[in-house]
């Protein structure tokens, strides 16, 4: 391992892998450093993706792809459904695989990957953050760099020792739990989506297929309404009575940041990128896309500010605003609405649904369901306008 | 002076990050397998009790 480069990016997943592979092709020294034993490993994640989103990212490779979907169906409380989104194609992915695809490109494009390389803190040099501490199989290490990328997912520490404050408020963490189930009765090309307080409350359930009769089956609650009750509680519920026959291949938990997005995301030589910066959709939880974006746009801001020999806060900005006008404005919108509908009583929902029965399939898009949802809410409808269409 | 102490139930706990993401004193540290509170940052405000998704979390006067 070498003992200074340019840039050193923290965490193996999408955000991270992406950021080091475009940082590596800019003609960076990068290093990439994992925690875990093995990259994409384990998931904790519904690997649904659009295809518009993933094709704005990458080019598609059929070898990641578990799943082609073609229609999502809302169940509401009371048990009414209502198919939507017809003709527009999504992808459930084989994480695993995916995320150890971009980790290859990353090196192949010269960054230099090591496995069980845990970051555990920051070397500082007047404020400003200059390389990091790590524990790589039991070796203590220190390397320096220019810049430090924070890509370590939502259990990042590193803004927190840059002195970004990245702690979500925990009635701002949508807590998850999630069974990969076999056994199922499913439709193989088409998701659902739960929702209401008995299933989950503030959040929603998921049936996401990963093949004719296995699926990501999982959920994501609010901790507020319900702190007593945990994730896991939930979903043993939900599975049990959607799915009596099931046998669960996986079991996980994860959390996803709902909250508003972060006002700082760089300090002096550090940048946040993905899950660590908080860069998930707080409406859907969609988060792989959204880290791939924000690793990107790091990358370029850190090979202009290395190449020009200024790294401070001022000149790392650069990224922060390239991430609001790409992603970061949508995700403030999607925060809104996420605010307004998880006020929902479970009656509320129930009426949306029947108002979406009303509208022909073909044009149950995004854009007419939060209409339909937000019918109170004039104002954000107006703005759902400028995210959905 | 007496503390309020976490304790991590490593049979339920997942290493999933969740209650690290909420800890307002940076005082969780994960790695691959091991959830470790470091009981000289923590408060005791209970807030990684609350999000844990597996209830793996107790906390102890
Ligand atoms: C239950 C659940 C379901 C989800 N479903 C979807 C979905 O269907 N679609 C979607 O788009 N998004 C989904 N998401 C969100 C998505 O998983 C994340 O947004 C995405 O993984 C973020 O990528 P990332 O690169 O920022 O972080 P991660 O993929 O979390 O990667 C972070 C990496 O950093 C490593 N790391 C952490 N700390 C250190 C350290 N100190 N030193 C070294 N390495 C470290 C970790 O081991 C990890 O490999 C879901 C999330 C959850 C919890
Ligand atoms: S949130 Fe719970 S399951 Fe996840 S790492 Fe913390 S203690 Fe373990
Ligand atoms: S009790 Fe509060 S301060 Fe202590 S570890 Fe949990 S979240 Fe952090």
């Amino acid at each position: 391992m070498k003992r200074e480069v340019d840039l050193i990016v923290v965490g193996a997943g999408p955000g991270g892998s992406w950021a080091a592979k475009h940082a590596a092709k800019a003609g960076l020294s990068v290093l990439l450093l994992e925690k875990d034993r093995e990259v994409g490993v384990p998931v904790r994640c519904a690997e649904g993706v659009s295809e518009k989103g993933l094709r704005s990212v990458i080019s598609i490779d059929t070898r990641w792809i578990a799943q082609v979907i073609r229609g999502v169906r809302f169940i509401a409380p009371d048990g009414t459904k209502v198919d939507a989104y017809p003709g527009e194609t999504g992808y459930i992915l084989n994480r695993k695989l995916f995320d150890a695809a971009l980790a290859e490109e990353a090196c192949q494009s010269g960054a230099h990957l090591y496995t069980k390389a845990n970051v555990t803190g920051l070397l500082m040099e007047n404020g400003r953050t200059r390389g990091v501490r790590l524990r790589h199989i039991g070796e203590e290490k220190e390397i320096r760099c220019s810049i430090v990328i924070g890509a370590d997912g939502i259990e990042s520490r590193i803004g927190r020792w840059g002195g970004l404050n990245t702690a979500i408020a925990w009635t701002e963490m949508a807590a998850c739990a999630q069974m990969t189930c076999c056994n199922i009765d499913i439709e193989p090309e088409r998701v659902e989506l739960y929702m209401g307080r008995e299933i989950a409350p503030g959040g929603y359930a998921w049936v996401f297929p990963k093949g004719p009769r296995s699926a990501n089956v999982g959920l994501g609650i609010s901790g507020a309404f319900n702190p007593d009750k945990k994730a896991l509680d939930y979903l043993k519920d939900f599975v049990s009575r959607r799915f009596p026959n099931a046998f669960a291949m996986t079991i996980v938990a994860g959390g996803v940041p709902i909250g508003r997005p972060l006002r700082d995301i760089v300090s002096d030589g550090l940048m946040l990128v993905g899950d660590a910066g908080r860069q998930t959709n707080p409406m859907s939880g969609g988060g792989i896309v959204n880290a791939m974006i924000a690793g990107e746009l790091a990358a370029k801001t850190a090979a202009a500010a290395i190449k020009q020999g200024d790294v401070s806060v001022r000149k790392l900005r650069a990224y922060a605003r390239d991430w609001t006008r790409e992603e970061g404005r949508n995700n403030y919108l999607s925060y809104k609405f996420k605010e307004v509908i998880s006020g929902f009583s479970d009656e509320d929902i129930n009426q949306t649904a029947r108002m979406l029965l009303k509208i022909p399939v073909e044009k149950r898009n995004a854009f007419n369901v939060f209409k339909a949802a937000l019918i109170r809410h004039p104002k954000l409808v107006l703005e759902a306008r400028k995210v959905f269409l | 002076m007496i503390r309020t102490t976490v304790i991590v139930r490593s049979d339920i706990c997942d290493c999933c990050g969740t209650c690290a993401g909420v800890c307002r004193e940076n005082a969780i540290e994960l790695s691959e397998t091991i959830v470790q509170i470091d009981s000289d940052l923590c408060v005791g405000c209970l807030d990684c009790v609350r999000i844990c998704p597996m209830g793996a979390l107790e906390g102890s006067a």
